[in-house]
């Protein structure tokens, strides 16, 4: 999928960094300052998006960057919601890796597209893209023109293999939701969402909710939806509007949702049953390239155990491999056998080119 | 806590179920979210086609690239029954359910097929009634679609029969017309007539001394006289064949004229032949304000009323034929009263007057349509209304028009 993989810390590029006829994915952390950006000639194509941090081996940095540049045979595209562009693009593809902005009310949408489209192989990770600074500035570019009502989906015609968990477990439930725009659960249970929120963490784990905290206590306690499998798909609550819950993903409109808790012992098993999930009982890996989408909650429910869970994986899957990686606001991890699903709170570790 | 899991995931597809009265949307959603639930990573309906007796994929869902193994039973298989393909390690659970069957393709190591098959069979009643409900909005649409249809026929079938009544009408019409031309020629051509005989017998009785130079001006002053005669009455002839020519023009716009004028245009066809026939025609103008109508229909209005009072009269051989014609007006309104003194229309047959093509001079070529148009004039073109009652004295017609500010 990348041909190049570069760590910029702190670092302004400039336009000797890029080649002409060469297509480049930029993975900005959210403090540095892509207004710095060259200006490339017409023939470089620069696609870049923003997420809360990226991971370099196993360190994290809130103002770095990492510039991927892409594979003869990779193709990059900004797919709207009809992803007409997409159909035509798949018949050889074998991995997909995808970005999204994690506010868009259309991730279902997009999802779906996807996965109908691609073959009964293809794996298919990605990450919703955004900042935790509240600040207004664009998501999703392609030389420096802002992307928005779309996604950013990158086609390898080679294998990759993921792996992923969130490590949360079952607290209590079920309870019945509405939702509304795809990311606000209007009511639960009949009763205002955050009323009601606010009503179970305070009896079952005597926490009290507000506006203000309720992003920390959403990923310490996030609801689970309803679903078959091992996992269920966590929302966490990021906001509150009008009473409403704001969740980090999207909903159907008529929803099951269980209370579950995140523990930083429950949500560290999760990065070795990723690994082991993407190892697959391989000893050895043929790759070079293991790409994590660590979701930001882990970092904030795990703290300084975060650095420990990145540390596990570089070790576990070993020095040769070239590491690095995001933090994400949603996380997507589908190895086509079952439906695709947008998680929250989830370590998602990608082997790139990996042969099956 | 799998029955937890049961319980809830049935809820979500039980609601997902009977979102819409269209087969596919609804189906579609079902699929949707049965597939999120599920895991499923692909599903298709298929739908019986009883004209073809076959099945049809009405929608699909999920991994096109599975399609291809969304098949439906090779051999007759129950209700809901799971079958396991060992090339592709993938288990299908078809589901029949009125009529028709619903695939779902699963990978065999990653779902529990039968904890699946379980829960769309605790909810199969709804999902039939649901379809049931769907394929008989359908059948409903289609009659109603039908109904349309033929309501649009029958209303172009009478589009077409007021069409034909019209030009029935029309030619009717003519008919008296040109009857009514013939009376008001019928006095110029006799003038002609007699002013050409007198020369002709003046001239053969040599009533000129054409010698003298008195007897030549004479003669000269007669001729003069006899062809100014002639010309006059050329010229009311002349006039008389504009004024029918014009009214025969259909109005495209509407003109303001006072009821008073119109009158008076009728009794410019029509005059002649009520004089004629000794009928008496008193005019009564209380206002001369003007309207905005139709006038030649409007005139062809007047004129269908005078007509059949002049018959009723000549028919019942009414001694001091009359005919009192009142023009006046009330709050928003002008009123046009057409009354005669011809002993008033049968109160059995007064309700049926303005039907088409009811007529009580049948032997003497009436089509039945004059009053039936003048009804259509009045309410449907001129937004008035028309009506008729009995008096002492005879039949009285009454127009209502509404005033042009009101």
């Amino acid at each position: 999928m990348f041909s190049n993989v570069t760590f910029y810390p702190h670092t302004t590029l400039i336009e000797r960094d890029f080649e002409p006829h060469k297509t480049y994915l930029l993975m900005a952390a959210q403090h540095y300052d892509t207004n710095t950006l060259p200006v490339v000639s017409a023939t470089t194509t620069l696609f870049c998006i923003t997420v809360p941090a990226v991971i370099w081996k196993a360190t994290l940095y809130e103002d770095a960057l990492i510039c991927c540049e892409l594979a003869v045979n990779t193709r990059i595209l900004f797919c709207e919601k009809e992803c007409d562009a997409l159909a035509k693009s798949l018949a050889s593809c074998q991995s997909v890796l995808m970005f999204v902005d994690w506010m868009d009310t259309h991730i279902y949408r997009y999802l779906d597209r996807l996965f109908s489209l691609t073959g009964g192989d293809v794996t298919i990770m990605g990450a919703g893209c955004g900042r935790t600074d509240g600040k207004n500035l664009p998501i999703m570019t392609c030389n420096a023109e802002v992307l928005n009502g779309g996604f950013i989906v990158l086609l390898s015609p080679l294998s990759s293999r993921i792996g992923s968990s969130h490590g949360s477990a079952f607290h209590n439930g079920y309870y019945i939701a509405h939702t509304e725009n795809s990311n606000q659960i209007v009511s639960i249970n009949g009763e205002k969402a955050f009323d009601f929120y606010t009503k179970m963490l305070k009896q079952h784990f005597h926490e009290e909710v507000n506006e203000t905290n309720i992003f920390s206590m959403g990923l310490k306690y996030p609801l689970g939806l309803g679903s078959m499998g091992t996992e269920q798909p966590l929302r966490v609550p990021s906001g509150v509007k009008d009473g409403h819950l704001i969740v980090a993903g999207p909903m159907e409109e008529e929803s099951t949702l269980c209370l579950m808790r995140s523990t930083p012992q429950s949500l560290l098993v999760a990065h070795s049953i990723a690994v082991e999930g993407v190892r697959g009982g391989d000893k050895e890996l043929s790759t070079q390239s293991c790409f994590m989408i660590e979701c930001v909650g882990r970092r904030l429910v795990l703290e300084s155990d975060f650095s420990q869970e990145l540390e596990a994986i570089v070790r576990e899957l070993g020095d040769a491999c070239h590491h690095f990686g995001i933090l994400s606001l949603g996380e997507i991890a589908n190895s086509a056998d079952k439906y695709i699903e947008y998680f929250n709170e989830s370590c998602v570790i990608g082997l790139l080119d990996a042969a099956q | 806590m799998q029955l937890n899991e049961q319980l809830l995931i049935t809820y979500e597809c039980v609601s997902s179920v009977g979102t819409s009265l269209d087969l596919k949307t609804m189906i579609e959603h079902f699929l949707k979210v049965f597939s999120r639930k599920t895991g499923s990573m692909a599903s298709v309906y298929w739908q019986f086609n009883p004209q073809k007796k076959d099945f049809e994929p009405l929608c699909f869902y999920g991994k096109r690239s599975f399609s291809t193994m969304l098949v439906l039973p090779t051999e007759p298989m129950e209700n809901y029954t799971i079958v396991y393909d060992a090339k592709s390690d993938k288990e299908r659970l078809h589901v029949n359910v009125a009529g028709d069957w619903i695939v779902f393709l699963f990978h065999a190591k990653q779902n529990d097929v039968g904890f699946m098959k379980a829960i769309i069979n605790s909810f199969s009643g709804k999902l039939e009634n649901a379809i049931h409900a769907c394929k008989n909005h359908l059948e409903l649409l289609e009659m109603n679609e039908n109904l349309a249809k033929k309501v649009h026929e029958e209303v172009e079938k009478n589009r077409q029969k007021d069409q034909h009544i019209l030009q029935q009408s029309r030619l009717a019409q003519m008919g008296e017309m040109i009857s009514m031309i013939a009376h008001q020629w019928r006095q110029p051509l006799g003038s002609i007539s007699a002013v050409v005989a007198g020369l002709k017998l003046k001239l053969l009785l040599n009533r000129f001394d054409l010698e003298s130079v008195e007897g030549r001006e004479a003669h000269k002053q007669f001729t003069n006289e006899s062809l100014h005669k002639i010309e006059e009455y050329v010229r009311f002839l002349t006039n008389t064949i504009d004024d029918f020519r014009n009214f025969f023009k259909p109005d495209k716009q509407q003109e303001r004229i006072s009821l008073e004028k119109l009158v008076n245009r009728t009794l410019e066809i029509i005059g002649k032949a009520l004089e004629i026939n000794g009928i008496n025609v008193k005019v009564s103008v209380q206002t001369s304000n003007e309207i905005l109508t139709y006038t030649n229909e409007m005139t062809q209005v007047i004129l269908n009323i005078l007509k059949n009072a002049e018959d009723v009269i000549k028919e019942r051989n009414i001694p001091h034929a009359q005919i009192g014609i009142t023009i006046f007006e009330k709050e928003n309104e002008q009123y046009l009263e057409i009354e005669d003194n011809a002993g008033g229309i049968h109160e059995e047959i007064l309700p049926h007057i303005f039907e088409p093509y009811f007529s009580t001079k049948q032997e003497k070529n009436g089509t039945g349509l004059g009053l039936y148009m003048s009804k259509i004039i009045v309410e449907d073109h001129c937004q008035g209304s028309i009506f008729a009652t009995n008096t002492i004295f005879g039949a009285k017609f009454s127009i209502i028009l509404k005033k042009e500010d009101a």
